[in-house]
Formats: C-alpha cells, structure tokens, sequence
C-alpha cells in the first residue's frame, strides 16, 4: 500500500520531469522560473528554474526514485511509512537542489539531503549503520558548514560594491562576469576555498571520500538506498553551477590542484576498488573513481569538459544505479553481497548475466555504450584546457584500465566458472529484467546517440563558458 | 525640611511588571488554600498571568519613567514576548513533570513567575541599578528553584553551588556598578553614555566597572571562563527548572550585555578584541566538552555554553544587524531548547535520575512522534534547515561578515562543525540501537500543547523568518 502511492507518486514526478524537460526551449538561461520572496530585507528568494544543466539532473534524480523504491519492493524490516516517505523527501530534496537559483535556497535543499539519507541509514541499514550515519551527516555537514560563511561573504562583497543585496546566482554571475562585482584576488580565493571544502567533500574527490564507502557498507543490501542517494553526490553540480562561475580566477588557479586530486581519486579508488569482496564497496569505490573524471571535466572549463562531466554524472547515475539493482538481486542469495561466494551465475541466470554485462561494460567505458562519450568527452576537454593539460589524461586513461580489471574481475568471479549448488543464482524476476532492459536501453540510446543529452546542453554550458572567459579576462 | 521628591511614574510603562509581581504576590497567598494534592490550580493561575502579561505587552507605552531607571521600546517588547512565552510554556512542562516526580510545590510556579518578573527588568531596566534588581531577583528565585526538588541531593548541591557562584558574580555586577557611578556620576545608562571620562583615573575606573559589571553577567549567561557551574547545575536541578533557567536566564542576560555594550558607543572598539576572545573560547568550550558527555543534560548545557559564544558574536560588533541577529537567535534557542527539554522530561525516569544519551536508543520504535520532536530541535541547535537554528546561525554569520570580522566567520563555522557531531550522534541514537525499556511514554495534555507549540515554532521560524525579523526591523 505505502509501496503503492509512494511508486505512484515517484512516477508522476517522472512524467512530469520529462515533460519539463521536452518543453524546455534550447537556448541559455533560467527558465520556467518562479520567484516568491522569503526575506526581503536580506533579498532572498524562493526562486527555482531549470536549464539545459540542470533540466537532465532532475530528470535523473527524478528517475532513481521509482528505481530506488522498486529495488526496495523485498524491504519488509522495520516502518514502511517512514521509508517510503524519507525516500521521497530524499528525492525532492534533490530536484530543489537542482532547480534553486537563489544561493541560500540552494543551501538549505544541499543540506536537507543529508537527513533523509542519515535517517535511511540509521533505521534501515546493516552493520555499523549508526557510526555510518553519523559520518555520513557529519562529514559533509563540516563541509558545508565553510560554504554558508563562503555564500555570506559573497553576498556581502556584492551587496558592499553594488549596493544590493542579493543571493539571486544568476544576478551575482553576471555581475561577476560583465565586472561590475569586482573581488580582490585573495578574498577571492578564501572565498572560492569555503565552496571547495564542502563540493569536494560532498562529489566526493579524494581524499574527502572517506563518508561514502562506509555510508554504502551500511545501506540495506537491496539497494535501494544507494539508488536514490546516487544523486547525493551533487557537488560536482556546485563547482559547475556556483563555484567556477562566481569565483572563474580562483577556479582557473585551483585546476592544476583539483585536477592532481581528481587523478588520484580515478586511479587510487580504482585500486582500492580492485580489493573488494564486498559487491557494494567496489562499486562505491567505483562511482569515486567515476567521479574523478568528471572533475576533470568540471575543472577543465571548457565546453567539451563540462558536458562530458554532466554526461558522466549522468552516465554513473544510470549504470550504477542498474549495478546496484543487480548486487541487490544477487544479495538476496545466502552468499549476500561478497563477490567470491558466487560462481557461474550465468548459467541458471543468463539474462541477467547477459544485462548485467552490458552495464559492466556500460560503467567501464566501452565505445557504442554511454560511459564512453561522457569519459572521452571530459578527457578531451581536460586535454584542451589551458588550465589543465594532457599530462593528467595520461595518467587519468591509466585509471579506465583499471576499473576494466576489477570490474571485469567482479563480472567473471559472479557469473562465469562453474555453478555449484550452494552458489546457483535463480533468474531474476520478469519485472527485474524489464527495468534492467529499460536502463540498458538508456546506456544504448546516450552511447550512440548522445546528442539527445548533449544537444540540449550546449547553449547553458557554451554560455557558462563565454562568462567565464570574460570573467577571468576582466581586468 | 525639604520635601522629598518622588518621580512621575507611569504605569503603562511597567504594566508588564505590574502584572507580573503584583500577581505573584497575591498568588503566594491564594496559594496557601490550595490543597496540596490540587496544585495544579496555581499552575494553571500562574500560566494565566503569563498570558495577561504577553497580551498587556500591546498596551503598554513605549518611553521611560521612574526618572529614566525603567523604559520600555520595541526591542523591550520583543524581548518580554520572548520572556514571557517561555515562561508560560516553562510552567506547563513543569505542571506536568513536577508532579510526576513527586516534587510538586505551589511555590514553584510562583518562583517561575518571579524569576520571570527579574528578567522583565532586565530586559527593561535603564539604569544600572535596575539592571542589579532584576538580576538578583532572577537569580534568588533561580537559587531556591534549583534546589526545589527537597529531599533530592543532587537538587541540594546543585542549588548550594549556584547560589556561592551566584553570588560571586553578583559581588562582580556591584563592584563594577560602584565603580561606574564613581567614574561618571551617574546610574541611569542613557546619562553614563553622555558622562564617559575622557582621560585620567576616572577613565581607568570607568574600563574597571564596565569589564566588571559584564562579568557580573557573563555568570548568568555562561561565557567561558565563567561557565563553570553551568553543567552542574543544569544536571541536578529539576528538569522544567533548567528548561527554564536555560532559556529565560540567558536571554535575559544577553540583554542586560547589550544594554551594558550600548552604553559604550563607539568606545566599544576598546573592548572588542577581549570580548572576540571570550565569545571564540566559549564557542570552543561548549562544542568540544560537549563531545564527551553521557547525560544528555550535561550534553545540553555545554550546548548551551557554545550557544552562548554564537550569541555573542551578533553582540560584540555592536551594530544593529548584529544586534537583530543576536535577538534572532535568542529566540530560535528558546523555541528550540524548551523542545529539546520537554522530551527529555518526559523520558526521565520518576526519580528524576539522569537521563543518558544511550537511554535514547530505540526511541523512535518506542514513540515516533517524541523523536521527531527531539531530533527537530537536534537539529536545529546543530544549525541545520529547515529549522530555526539555521537562519539564526546564518543571520550571525552574515552579521559578522558586515562588521568585518570574516575570520571570526571561518572560528564560528569551525564551531558549529564540531557540535553537529554530538547533535547527530545523538538523534541518530534514537533511530537506531533497540529500546532499553518497553515502558510506553505517555504524554500529558499540558505538555502535549507545549511541545506542540516549540515545535511548530521551530519549523515555522526556520521556514519563514520574516515572522521574527519583521519585528526585529521594527526594533530597530
């Protein structure tokens, strides 16, 4: 019953979303906005419209909640109320985190996201679930903590110079990119470093990482938690969306230093990920390594590093989010979630096998599937970028390698070898094959066509650019 | 002989004090034929008079009278309102919790109401003298409520020892009064303002007084390196008595600093960098003691101290958004620390033992409704939105950042990081973790409409501010 109108409601919130999202004309800027004011006398707002950026995180988020509560359909433990509705709120947590326009509203929905989760974790979670709930509030929290100082100080350098006070980020961007907000070269790197702290800690990017295996160690073996919280990774969307557009000369300084990050988190996650059992912790480790890429992306600023990072987000959402419902179906079985305890899944379970190679290979990145154009699409641009360069491709092409080893490696201990009697895996279920084959269908359509996602993309980001180009030449 | 001459008074001025002790006054007799098993009766006439105070506070003129000594304005009328609510809801806690514990008094509720009448006056008072009479109103009433839950030791100890600390921060307030009046000649603050000594010892006499007498109030609200007694009080008094003294007392003191810090004018900037010290230290203190507590009332006070510390950086810049920012967080505090009490009242134990953090474990299997309640005002002392504490803690921010001061943002941020450890810890206990005992809570109507209330005060503020900043800017 809960199940029900809370599935009910996750669906129409799709439909809506993808309405949204055909409506949306192709050209920059905010639209569909609303605008009620909340403070006046601070100029604060509740103001919310989407872009080509943020119109896909929406739909995404919008899409891993049905997913999420169809992956959670076995979770009979505990109140059913409590779980759907955290769920729920979860996800609409999410899309205000997306849609805000006005910095402090931004804020509050970056922060809610944690306490739906921290509550999932804490109730329905396995092992260690408290330690991890706790770190997992608390880790970004402290981060976040820096950014509200950051966002105060903005404001008051702007309101100091223009004599208005806003928190509207259209409204602070442009004036940053056109020069009328003129910021001194060290507040602005302080200024720039309160953003850093907390989006790193949130992607998260090494060595800020630490919350997020741990939180996924202790989320019901369903899934289902990891699936919606997919999106609680929104901090490569702050660099793109507030942090490189506010701050462009501070960000264009920090790129060798993110980026030196960035590969370690691709390549060091994707060793660490290499020696899990546990199915749940690689592919937490996984997304880490992902994540790498996508700052790459971010930090490149140009426009081929920025869509491909949008791409990959989107790409990670996707086909994590189907590894996920696999390890889920696959915990059901009494060897759980640790890889090695399975053998020759393939044989008493062939189309699963079959989907779930698609999406091994999806997240590894091979051409025709999604995870390629997103990847090579942030690896060019990081290649391209002044700030950047191609040696960190290098290395960064080192850690693709790597997340086809232990990828693979987790696919043949799973599903090759010999099935035995205690490791038989029955198939899964025609409804699990059904949401699979739709996800499959998704990594296909991006991987060969992308332009679906790209081209509606490309005039925010070609703007958000030519801003930051004018930004960071302004004398 | 020459006649003595009385000063005009004008009573709609003081109509709120009038209420206040003259009702508390007349109760301690009508309580007298109350029978013992029926106290209830004076509860509900003492909430009552709260209530007529807080609608008289409309009537009331603004101004000044008794020679400039007591004033009433739009920021005295914020604060009272302040004052005056959690006194009410204070008495509705303790209607039930007292009871409960088998520690019920008439007294108490006329204490309640006397120490709230001291804390009118400070909000109000005008002159230093004012200033003393409602502290120590305030605090005797304080003392003898403390150490009300006879023949409990720990009630004893906890009221013998806020009555010597007590005392010792009074003896402070006097010297600092006595010093004050010598350098300038004067009581009432609006006249201490204009009489400042410009060079001399008068000056050195005028700096002695004013640091003295704001330690007199650094007692009262427990700033660090005056915060010792706090957690031992806080734990041995009944608990309706520390919600209460918890919230009225500091914004009662708070007031009194601001009141103090105004004298000063631009002078201020000559105390700036002890009073940036005090208000870091005691943010630093609060949060990271606070880590190591068990009992949750413990946990509570030094939360109450790191509070303190976020309070006074709204004051020290001494402008008036810092000021607001100051009052708005007061205010969040009450709503927010009378909920986080009222659940612990509820879950105590009849004998009033302390209530540990790890007796939170399963709350939420056990009562869903008392850990939503809980886990709001967690969540709002750690500063986190929807919740009041989070537009309080941002207000300050952005008023430190005005008077610039950023780096004192980056130390506060700092703060506020440390302590959502121990307030996440602690909600999160109540969701995971199995119930130690199976005994069901039940929740008495009076408490019931209290929590109601903070609650709903906590969401409605931290969603839509303006409820309170509109009558800050009026304050102005």
């Amino acid at each position: 019953m809960q199940r029900g109108i809370a599935g009910l409601v996750s669906i129409i919130n799709l439909v809506l979303a993808v309405i949204v999202c055909v409506s949306l004309a192709p050209t920059a800027g905010y639209q569909l906005i609303e605008q009620q004011t909340w403070l006046p006398a601070m100029g604060l707002h509740y103001a919310v419209g989407v872009d080509g950026i943020s119109v896909w995180l929406v739909v995404l988020a919008t899409l891993m909640t049905p997913l999420a509560i169809f992956a959670a359909r076995q979770q009979t433990e505990g109140n059913q109320r409590a779980f759907y509705a955290l769920l729920l709120v979860l996800a609409s947590s999410l899309i205000g985190a997306f849609v805000a326009t006005d910095l402090l509203l931004f804020y509050v929905f970056f922060e809610l996201t944690l306490i739906p989760t921290a509550l999932l974790i804490a109730l329905y979670g396995v092992g260690e679930r408290r330690a991890a709930a706790t770190k997992f509030f608390v880790y970004p929290f402290v981060g976040s903590v820096f950014l509200l100082v950051s966002i105060a100080g903005l404001v008051y350098v702007n309101w100091q110079q223009t004599g208005v006070m806003t928190f509207d980020s259209v409204a602070l961007s442009a004036a940053i990119a056109n020069g009328t907000l003129k910021i001194d070269e060290n507040l602005e790197r302080l200024l720039f470093a309160g953003f850093l702290i907390a989006f790193a800690i949130k992607t998260p990017i090494w060595p800020f990482h630490t919350w997020m295996p741990q939180a996924q160690a202790a989320t019901p073996d369903n899934g289902s938690v990891d699936i919606a919280g997919i999106l609680v990774k929104i901090g490569a969307y702050g660099f793109i969306r507030f942090a490189i557009p506010f701050f462009p000369n501070a960000s264009a300084w920090a790129a060798p230093a993110v980026a030196i990050l960035a590969v370690i988190s691709i390549i060091y996650c994707g060793i660490i990920a290499f020696g899990q059992r546990d199915m749940k912790v690689l592919l937490s480790y996984a997304t880490i390594s992902h994540l790498g890429f996508v700052m790459l992306g971010v930090f490149s600023q140009t426009v081929e590093g920025m869509s491909g990072a949008i791409l990959t987000m989107i790409n990670s959402g996707i086909t994590t989010g189907a590894l996920f419902l696999i390890v889920g179906i696959l915990a059901r079985q009494p060897g759980g979630r640790i890889a090695d305890n399975f053998s020759g899944a393939w044989l008493s379970a062939p189309r699963l096998g079959s989907l779930a190679l698609v999406a091994v290979f999806a997240s590894i990145g091979v051409p025709g599937l999604n995870g390629f154009i997103g990847e090579f699409l942030a690896l060019q641009g990081a290649w391209i970028s002044p700030h950047i360069g191609f040696t960190f491709v290098v290395f960064a092409v080192l850690g693709i390698i790597v997340s086809a080893a232990y990828l693979l490696r987790m696919y043949r201990t799973v599903f090759m070898g010999e099935v035995s009697v205690t490791s038989a895996v029955p198939e899964a279920s025609k409804s699990e094959l059904l949401v699979l084959g739709l996800l499959v269908v998704a990594m296909l359509v991006i991987g060969l066509y992308p332009q679906v996602i790209l081209g509606s993309m490309q005039p925010s980001i070609a703007a958000l650019v030519q801003s930051l180009t004018q930004g960071a030449t302004q004398p | 002989m020459a006649q003595i001459a009385l000063p005009s008074i004008d009573y709609s001025v003081i109509l709120q004090l009038l209420i206040i002790f003259g009702s508390a006054t007349a109760l301690l007799i009508v309580d007298l034929f109350v029978a013992a098993g029926s106290k209830r009766i004076t509860a509900l006439l003492a909430f009552a008079v709260t209530i007529v105070a807080l609608v008289a506070g409309q009537y009331s003129t603004t101004g000044s009278t008794l020679a400039g000594a007591v004033s009433y304005g739009p920021m005295s009328q914020l604060v009272n309102i302040i004052i005056l609510a959690a006194t009410a809801i204070s008495i509705l806690l303790a209607s039930d919790a007292l009871p409960k514990q088998g520690i019920e008094r008439g007294e108490t509720y006329i204490l309640m109401l006397l120490a709230s009448g001291g804390m009118l006056l400070l909000s109000q008072g005008s002159s230093v003298v004012m200033l003393f009479l409602g502290l120590e109103l305030l605090s005797i009433a304080l003392y003898v409520l403390t150490a009300i839950a006879f023949p409990r030791a720990s009630s004893e100890e906890a009221g013998l020892k806020y009555l010597i600390i007590g005392a010792f921060g009074a003896g402070f307030l006097v010297f600092g009064i006595a010093l004050t009046f010598g350098a300038t000649g004067y009581l009432t603050l609006s006249d201490i303002t204009t009489h400042i000594p410009t060079s001399g010892i008068e000056r050195g006499y005028f700096w002695v007084g004013v640091t003295l007498m704001l330690i007199g109030f650094g007692y009262k609200v427990s700033l660090v390196p005056f915060h010792m007694w706090t957690p031992d009080v806080y734990q041995g008094a009944p608990t309706p008595i520390t919600a209460f003294m918890s919230v009225g007392s500091k914004v009662a003191g708070f007031v009194a600093i601001v009141s103090i810090l105004q004298v000063l004018g631009t002078e201020l900037a000559v105390l700036r960098p002890i009073l940036i010290g005090v208000s870091i230290a005691t943010m630093a203190v609060g949060s990271i003691v606070a880590i190591s507590q068990t009992s949750i009332k413990r946990m509570l006070a030094y939360s109450s101290i790191s509070h303190a510390g976020f309070v006074m950086l709204g004051v020290l810049s001494g402008d008036a958004n810092g000021l607001q920012a100051a009052i708005f967080y007061l205010a969040a505090y009450t709503t927010t620390n009378l909920a986080a009490f009222a659940v612990v009242m509820l879950l105590e134990a009849n004998d009033g033992s302390d209530l540990t953090i790890a007796d939170l474990a399963g709350l939420w299997q056990r009562h869903p409704w008392l850990s939503v309640v809980m886990s709001l005002s967690l969540l709002s002392l750690a500063g986190v939105p929807p919740t009041a504490g989070f537009f309080a803690k941002f207000l300050i921010i952005t008023a430190v950042w005005q008077s610039g001061l950023a780096w004192l943002a980056v130390a506060a941020a700092v703060a506020s990081a440390i302590a959502a450890f121990f307030y996440v810890r602690c909600m999160l206990q109540m969701y995971s973790g199995d119930s130690q005992t199976s005994e069901p809570t039940r929740i008495p109507l009076a408490s019931m409409i209290a929590m109601v209330v903070v609650t709903i005060a906590i969401i409605v503020v931290g969603l839509a501010p303006w409820t309170i900043t509109s009558a800050l800017a009026l304050a102005r």
